[in-house]
């Protein structure tokens, strides 16, 4: 059927529809409820952006803190390092004597959970950044 | 589209989709209100989705079309529809002294054959417009309107 057949077969339910003009609340107030929950939800928008926006910030400094100290740990243990034996089990009176005669294997140690707990955190800074859900969007679904 | 633009479409808009919706709710002015808020928020967050190709009214009708459904399917979860409509036209001033004879007849309609024939003869859209807005193909829309239009004629003659 054609789209005019049906506007010529149904002049009175066209006619019917032409004259439904109901009492509708008040516009400005339904519009002034309106703008007040876009206020909310700007305000909302904002308030993850400038999350989002701390996230990332932190996720720079980490990333450059590690860098930073894990070069300067490398160069310090290349420079001042002297090779030697990993690690010495015996009973040292004297603690500066077993750090001196350790420090390989302490500096490795150190370094080694510094980068470690750097990588943690970083990782954890990307997956909450990536997998970041946002009440706005909830709000959507 | 920044806040602004969106405000001042939507106030041109709004009167329209309210009486659009209340007709769809059978006159219940509570559902209506809800619907016209809750559509225009949803619109409000897609905004960058939106395509100024696309007639604003049109997307707007979807986004409360589909605003609509969900609200029948959550009343659904908590009583039966038809019963709800009942109560619901019973509250409501417009349902009791003016259009009610319109409003029985189209809640014998299904919520989908409802939106195409308001849509179409309310609003005026075509059908194919109708098809896009009711994401169904224009037979499939020609049907519903010939369905709700034979039922439409049916009622108001009673």
């Amino acid at each position: 059927m054609k789209e005019e057949d049906f506007v010529k077969q149904d002049d009175n339910l066209q006619q019917l529809f032409d004259d439904f003009h109901p009492t509708l609340s008040d516009n400005d107030q339904f519009m002034q409820s309106l703008s007040n929950k876009l206020d909310a939800i700007d305000y909302i928008t904002q308030r993850q952006l400038a999350q989002k926006r701390c996230y990332r910030r932190t996720l720079v400094i980490t990333l450059v803190a590690g860098v930073v100290g894990g070069g300067l740990l490398t160069a310090f243990a290349l420079l001042y390092l002297q090779p030697g034996s990993l690690f010495t089990l015996t009973l040292q009176a004297d603690l500066s004597n077993f750090i001196h005669e350790n420090l390989i294997a302490i500096s490795l140690t150190v370094g080694t959970l510094l980068l470690g707990g750097i990588l943690i955190a970083t990782a954890n800074f990307v997956l909450e950044v990536f997998s970041y859900r946002s009440p706005v969007k909830q709000m959507k679904n | 589209m920044n806040r602004e633009q969106f405000t001042a479409l939507v106030t041109r808009e709004q009167e329209s989709l309210r009486r659009f919706l209340l007709a769809l709710c059978t006159g219940n002015h509570d559902d209506a209100n809800d619907i016209a808020q809750e559509a225009m928020i949803k619109a409000y967050l897609a905004r960058d989705k939106y395509c100024e190709q696309e007639k604003f009214g049109a997307w707007l009708y979807r986004i409360a079309y589909n605003t609509f459904l969900d609200r029948l399917k959550t009343q659904r979860d908590f009583c039966n529809i038809d019963e709800a409509d009942v109560l619901t036209a019973e509250s409501s001033a417009d349902a009791q002294f003016e259009y009610q004879e319109l409003y029985a007849a189209l809640r014998t309609l299904p919520p989908k054959e409802r939106s195409a024939i308001l849509l179409y003869y309310l609003k005026g859209y075509s059908i194919q417009e109708v098809a896009g807005i009711v994401h169904c193909s224009e037979d499939a829309v020609k049907k519903q309107l010939s369905r709700g239009r034979e039922q439409l004629k049916i009622k108001m003659k009673q």
